[in-house]
C-alpha cells in the first residue's frame, strides 16, 4: 500500500499537494504501526488487558485518515 | 438516530462502559478484539484496492476510474467506523450479559463489493477507454 501511495504521488509530477498528502499518509501509516506495536507488546503477558478505547480509536482513525489522504492524492 | 448518538458517545467514554456490568472472561474480550482487527483489515484492503484501481486501470475514463477508487476508499472509511462501533457495542453487551448486537452491515458491504466487482468486470471486458 505504501508503494502504491508513493507511485500515486509521483505518477504525473511531484506537486506540492501530492507530496504533502504523501507525507501525511506516511505519517498516519507509521502511527498505525506504532499503535499495533504497542498493542502486541501489551499482549505478551499471561492475562492481557482488553484493548483500550484509545487504541481502537487510534487504529480506526489512522485507517480513515489514510483513506482521506489517498482520496486527496487520487483527486 | 438517538441510538447512533448514544453509541457515538460510548466511543469516547470508556469509563462509562467499564462501570457497567461485570468484566467478561478475557478470552471473550480478545475474541472481540480479533473481530475488530478483522474489520480494520478489511478496511485497509478496501483502501489499498482504491489505490490499486487508480494505479492499474490507467486506460479508463477519468470519471470511471476516480469514481471506483473513491467508492472503495469510502467503503474503507465506513468499515473502519463500523469496526469501532461494533467493538464498543459488543464489549458493552458482554459486560451486561446481553445478546450480542445484530447488524446489517456485513450484508450491505458484501452487496457493495459485489456491485463494484461487477462494474469492474464490465469495465474490463468492454474496455471503456478514454
Amino acid at each position: 500500500m505504501a508503494v502504491l501511495a508513493v507511485k500515486l504521488a509521483l505518477h504525473d509530477d511531484a506537486t506540492a499537494t501530492g507530496l504533502t498528502a504523501l507525507a501525511l499518509s506516511a505519517l498516519v501509516w507509521a502511527g498505525f504501526l506504532a499503535v499495533a506495536h504497542r498493542r502486541i507488546r501489551s499482549l505478551s503477558t499471561a492475562r492481557p488487558a482488553p484493548l483500550s478505547h484509545r487504541g481502537a480509536l487510534l487504529a480506526a482513525g489512522c485507517t480513515i485518515a489514510l483513506a482521506a489522504f489517498g482520496a486527496a492524492l487520487i483527486w | 438516530m438517538s441510538d447512533f448518538v448514544q453509541s457515538l458517545r460510548l466511543w469516547f467514554a470508556p469509563q462509562r462502559i467499564r462501570d457497567e456490568g461485570e468484566t467478561p472472561d478475557y478470552r471473550f474480550s480478545l475474541a472481540n478484539e480479533r473481530t475488530f482487527l478483522a474489520w480494520i483489515r478489511t478496511s485497509l484492503a478496501l483502501v489499498g484496492g482504491g489505490f490499486a484501481v487508480d494505479q492499474f486501470l490507467p486506460d479508463l475514463r477519468w470519471g470511471v476510474r476516480v469514481g471506483l477508487a473513491l467508492a472503495l476508499l469510502a467503503a474503507g472509511v465506513l468499515c473502519a467506523l463500523r469496526a469501532v462501533n461494533h467493538w464498543v457495542r459488543c464489549e458493552r453487551a458482554m459486560r451486561r450479559g446481553e445478546d450480542l448486537p445484530a447488524s446489517r452491515f456485513p450484508a450491505v458491504l458484501s452487496l457493495v463489493v459485489a456491485v463494484v466487482a461487477l462494474a469492474m468486470v464490465v469495465v474490463v471486458v468492454f474496455g471503456w477507454t478514454g
